[in-house]
């Protein structure tokens, strides 16, 4: 961990934001900074995922092939009035399922979270996540080797992700 | 000074529902402050709960998982008394454990 620099004048403080946004091991804000193409190509499929920045990559790097399936429920309210707690549980009644991801549509990074579930633990979490703006929060489910999702629309009256 | 984790672990029937409360800020990086500067991004990237070796759930997250993240979930196998551990690490390297006993 480095000691933290002092405080810079105020020309400077996006520079240090984007600076500790990359000490945080924040690959998109890296990519943003102009690192090369071929660094993220070298990332696991998983950390693809999580830097994604868009909805349709973030999916694709979780499995080329995923099954729409109403086993994965969603529980979500119609409306969330504060998108900063939205509350969340997602359940699974798919055979082996090992992983649990929650995927916000318009969010800057849309998977928001990653649950690996060993055996003997049941297909279900429940959590909060910030959600930027109306659309889609999709689960992803992973099991017995096959990748699965289903995804609920969800209203935002206030966007969570400042 | 206040608890930064909670944790509760209550058997009920061959099921045992753990809910986990982390306190901590999980900042974006994107909020800027009174004076309009940004609030530097700090959360939590990872979490482990585990009773004795046994890994119990596993998370992966990022700053998109709202402030003093809340866990649920249920396992099975556990007797009273068990001790259910919750370990987290942030951006920042720092971490913080702490255990309960299911009851």
């Amino acid at each position: 961990m480095t000691p933290k620099p002092p405080k810079p004048p105020a020309p400077h403080r996006r520079r240090e934001c984007l600076a500790q946004l990359a000490q945080g091991g924040l690959w998109a804000a890296l990519l943003t900074c102009g690192l090369p193409r071929a660094a993220s190509a070298a990332a696991d499929p998983l950390e693809l995922a999580f830097d994604a920045t868009s909805l349709d990559r973030a999916l694709q790097a979780m499995g080329e092939h995923q099954i729409l399936s109403r086993d994965i429920v969603i529980t979500l309210p119609d409306v969330a009035e504060d998108g900063a707690f939205v509350a969340i549980s997602v359940g699974s009644a798919l055979p082996g399922t090992s992983e649990i991801s929650i995927v916000v549509e318009h969010n800057p990074n849309p998977l928001v979270v990653q649950f690996t579930l060993p055996e003997g633990t049941e297909p279900f979490v429940a959590t909060r996540v910030k959600v930027a703006a109306s659309g889609r929060v999709y689960a992803v489910v992973q099991a017995d080797g096959k990748v699965y999702a289903n995804y609920r629309e969800l209203q935002v009256q206030r966007g969570g992700c400042a | 000074m206040t608890q930064a984790i909670r944790i509760r672990a209550r058997l009920s029937g061959e099921l045992t529902e753990v809910r986990v409360l982390m306190l901590h800020p999980m900042e974006t990086g994107l909020r800027k402050d009174a004076e309009g500067a940004f609030v530097p991004a700090h959360y939590i990237t990872t979490v482990q709960v585990s009773t004795g070796p046994r890994t119990l759930l596993q998370a992966r997250m990022t700053l998109a998982v709202s402030q003093d993240p809340l866990l649920s979930f249920r396992f099975r196998g556990a007797k009273p008394g068990d001790p259910v551990a919750v370990r987290w690490l942030d951006n920042r390297g720092r971490q913080q454990q702490a255990q309960t006993l299911v009851v």
